[in-house]
């Protein structure tokens, strides 16, 4: 039923509305069946409007501003053509831009992959720049967790676009708290990731974005980390325009200072605490002055240091967080490498470099590594006390 | 922002054919329709900045192409906001012929995304009631055009009618029913 059909009806409809908007609820109903008189379709498309009006208008809203997006972001890459790609689903859309499904036009398997469209625009010389040397750094980084950049290429408006590998994963935050994963086995996800970053440091490629969004596992537990290097093109191609933020943005990219492997280094912290704690370090307001936002970086430190969040990382948990977490890159860990032999560490219940190396806490940790051994010990020393007691 | 006198003032000579004076404008009414397209990216407004400087930018260059006499701010504001309806339709109407024309998609993957609302065929839907509107009611049109499709706020929607909030308030009350009864309803 459309208003159409009623439109020479109008103002009778416009009028009766506004009355039975007013009736208590018991009463619509006849007041509906007695207005449609003749017609009993108008009663109740009546009906319908009147009890349409306690609705939510958020769908309203909701399809305007996305078809807005759409408009404003260039969206719409559905089912066109991007080099030799086909462009699928649209999968994701976020502040670098969109993520489509691809598969390779006119190749006889379907190998699927994910096509990333930039939200900003080249010409020809800035893309060569940018990306050719991009995809160089990419072809230098073949590692398992980290997916495979498959083409780089550049729309007819100018838009950069990477094909990569698809994942099918989920992130590493939901997936931890889908499979109850224990806290050991959240940190050995994390040493994962943190290989991955040190083969990228070690061949000169930071990350920058590491986030729970960006690292998904794929169903065997295998670990990916996603877009490496976007962040970096990002903040290229937009200087003087209103820079990009990480998520898990370091104070020193927040200052906009040069960032370094130190601030993967902080970025791996905050996934940490994300894990442990459940909940992220800070508020991911990415539209946040940068003032306010180191604000939050150091009240995260300072609530690790108070010890104020005892509740799932014990002592050395916390220890190693704010290690990875300090305000001031020296005092971070000095490589990945360190990040995760502390982890590691944590693990096997060995001294971590990130608590001062006190007798007591060494033997607390001999004591916790070889527990059982030591309670072997103990009840020989006791049943030697017992003999001696009965041979005097 | 200047006072209203001088964008009036460009604004009648742009309409008596000056269009020089058109980089004069921009600059004094950008910032307005600047937070109007802005106010509908309130989703992720942070991230959009962008977007919406380039819709507004679209709004402005079909702006060249409106013959009706632009009296003042008000009006200038409600002629974009015609434009931002017009624009975003254009868009979903371009989406479902495409969807139509049967374009072959190769990728198949339907795990990844839940919900298939279209917002497309939605803003259409939309469209077919305002387009009846027109005929009967067009001020529920410009309502329309002003609280939904630009994201005024009440008292800026009722203010550039030149009508009260009460009324607009009765306004509203129908034309939202009728828009979420086509939506729940009358879905193609």
């Amino acid at each position: 039923m459309s208003l159409e059909r009623f439109q020479d009806r109008w103002h009778e409809l416009d009028r009766l509305f506004q009355q039975a908007c007013d009736l208590p609820r018991e009463q619509l109903e006849a007041f509906c069946t007695e207005a449609g008189g003749d017609d009993p379709e108008f009663g109740r498309f009546l009906y319908e409007l009147v009890t349409a009006a306690e609705g939510d208008d958020a769908r309203v809203r909701d399809s305007i501003s996305d078809v807005a997006h759409d408009v404003t972001s260039g969206g719409g890459l559905e089912g066109e053509r991007a080099g030799v790609w086909l462009v699928g689903k649209l999968l994701a859309r976020g502040g670098m831009g969109e993520v489509y499904l691809a598969t390779r036009a006119y190749s006889q398997f379907d190998e699927i992959a994910i096509l990333k469209v930039m939200r900003f625009r080249l010409n020809k010389t800035e893309f060569v720049r940018h990306f050719e040397s991009e995809r160089q750094v990419h072809a230098a980084l073949s590692h398992p967790y980290i997916p495979e950049l498959l083409d780089a290429g550049q729309l007819e408006d100018g838009r950069p676009y990477l094909v990569a590998q698809f994942v099918d994963g989920v992130a590493i935050d939901e997936y931890c708290a889908s499979h109850s994963l224990s806290v050991a086995e959240r940190i050995k996800l994390v040493e994962h990731v943190c290989k991955a970053v040190q083969h990228a440091h070690a061949n000169l490629v930071l990350h920058l974005d590491i986030k729970p969004s960006s690292i998904l596992i794929e169903k065997d537990g295998i670990p990916r980390l996603l877009d490496f290097g976007v962040s970096r093109l990002l903040g290229q191609a937009e200087e003087g325009h209103d820079s990009f933020t990480p998520v898990y943005a370091s104070p020193e990219q927040l200052t906009q200072e040069t960032p370094t492997a130190a601030s993967d280094v902080y970025a791996i912290g905050g996934l940490l605490y994300c894990l442990i704690e459940k909940e992220p370090p800070f508020t991911a307001d990415r539209q946040a002055p940068a003032k306010t936002q180191l604000a939050d970086r150091e009240a995260v430190a300072n609530k690790l240091k108070r010890t104020m969040i005892p509740t799932r990382a014990d002592r050395e948990l916390r220890a190693i967080i704010l290690k990875a977490m300090a305000i001031d890159p020296a005092e971070r860990y000095h490589s990945i490498a360190a990040l995760l032999q502390d982890l590691d560490d944590y693990r096997n219940n060995v001294p971590v470099s990130a608590i001062q190396p006190t007798v007591a806490y060494r033997t607390a940790k001999f004591v916790r590594r070889n527990i059982v051994l030591l309670s072997v010990a103990g009840a020989l020393v006791a049943l030697l006390a017992v003999f001696a007691v009965r041979g005097a | 922002m200047k006072g209203q006198a001088p964008i009036t003032q460009l604004l009648g000579e742009w309409q008596t054919g000056d269009k020089a004076v058109m980089t004069e404008i921009m600059p004094l009414v950008y910032d307005e329709l600047h937070r109007v397209a802005r106010r509908y990216m309130h989703r992720e407004s942070s991230q959009h900045t962008l977007q919406a400087t380039a819709l507004i930018n679209e709004a402005f260059c079909r702006l060249g192409n409106v013959e009706t006499e632009i009296r003042d701010r008000g009006h200038f504001v409600g002629i974009v906001s015609m434009l931002m309806r017009q624009i975003l339709v254009d868009h979903a109407r371009a989406k479902a012929t495409k969807k139509r024309g049967g374009e072959v998609n190769k990728v198949s993957l339907n795990d990844v995304q839940v919900g298939t609302r279209d917002p497309s065929v939605d803003v259409l839907a939309l469209e077919s009631v305002l387009e009846v509107l027109a005929r009967t009611d067009p001020r529920k049109v410009r309502i329309a055009e002003l609280y939904y499709f630009c994201g005024m706020t009440y008292d800026q929607t009722a203010s550039a009618l030149g009508i009260s909030t009460s009324t607009l308030h009765r306004e509203l009350a129908m034309l939202k029913a009728l828009l979420l009864q086509k939506l729940s309803h009358g879905h193609p």
